[in-house]
């Protein structure tokens, strides 16, 4: 009898344990999967950072958003990506995010790409982001740092599709445009105003140089001459 | 002054190109169309048989940008 109680306390040692109860259900992290580079290779979520769309057939307009909407914005960055700070411009494009920096200040360009690329990797919105420059600043007094893209205006605008212009042949006719033509302009040129002479007359005489013609009037073909 | 001419359409080169400019409601993109007249072309052809050499061209008129899809002046920042 104790030999076999005995036995069935090394089966129930031997069993596996019973399964652990699953934990509180929480939200799932990023995937994200690195290449050999070191690249982070996850689809991408939703496209929180998608650029607002361009309203209007032609000509495209991009709104300017309110400050109301500009909050609205920042927020919905935020929630969706903690830990990131989200510069917005007025049309509520992404123009810059921020990260906090891990130490003191970063000084080689290794580290800030290390950072950024890492940043890419923990928050998938900021798949698409590339950056232009850096800047440093601060994030609830802590320092951080800020990547920065080109602005709106050189970044979105080029990619907008227009409908096609017009035909040069239809373009053209609707200026009106007009040549006048003239003879050379003739310049008066100041002439030089003879001093008392020996006869004490103070008469001028202009004569053209080529024709001696002496009713004239001084200009740059003329020349002027004494007659003292 | 010796005249006033007429530029025919053939001598204008039209370029088009894309205009951005912010407004107060935000920001608007259009393609525009500007002309340059080919003006050694039209004296040649035109001025110079008409009215001889020595003379001086002088354009009377500007060339305002169109939009180069409606084809309209382009209005000024509305």
């Amino acid at each position: 009898m104790t030999r076999t109680w005995l036995a069935l306390a090394l089966v129930a040692c031997a069993s596996p344990p019973p399964p652990a109860p699953k934990a509180a259900a929480r939200p799932l992290p990023v995937v994200v999967e690195r290449s050999d580079a070191g690249r982070c290779e996850a689809s991408r979520g939703d496209d929180v950072l998608a650029d607002p769309a361009v309203v209007g057939t032609y000509p495209k307009r991009i709104a300017r958003l309110d400050q109301a909407a500009l909050a609205a914005r920042r927020k919905e960055l935020g929630d969706r990506n903690p830990g990131v700070d989200f510069r917005v411009d007025v049309f509520g494009y992404v123009i810059a995010f921020g990260v906090p920096a891990p130490r003191g200040p970063l000084t080689t360009p290794a580290e800030i790409a290390q950072l950024e690329e890492d940043a890419k990797c923990a928050h998938a919105d900021l798949r698409g982001f590339v950056s232009k420059e850096t800047a440093v600043g601060k994030i609830a007094g802590a320092p951080a740092v800020y990547f920065m893209r080109a602005p709106t205006l050189e970044r979105v605008a080029p990619l907008i599709v227009l409908p096609a212009p017009m035909d040069s042949a239809l373009l053209a006719p609707k200026w009106k445009l007009t040549v006048e033509y003239a003879r050379e302009r003739v310049t008066i040129a100041p002439c030089e105003v003879a001093p008392l002479g020996a006869t004490g007359t103070r008469a001028i005489r202009f004569r053209r140089a080529s024709s001696r013609s002496r009713h004239a009037r001084c200009s740059e073909k003329w020349t002027c001459q004494r007659n003292i | 002054m010796l005249g006033k001419v007429d530029v025919p359409a053939k001598y204008l080169t039209v370029t088009v190109s894309r205009f951005t400019r912010q407004l107060p409601a935000g920001l608007e993109v259009r393609l525009m169309a500007t002309a340059v007249p080919d003006l050694a072309a039209f004296e040649r052809d035109v001025l110079v048989p008409r009215f001889g050499t020595g003379g001086q061209t002088e354009i009377a008129s500007d060339l305002p940008g169109l939009d180069a899809v409606t084809g309209e002046r382009l209005d000024q920042g509305k």
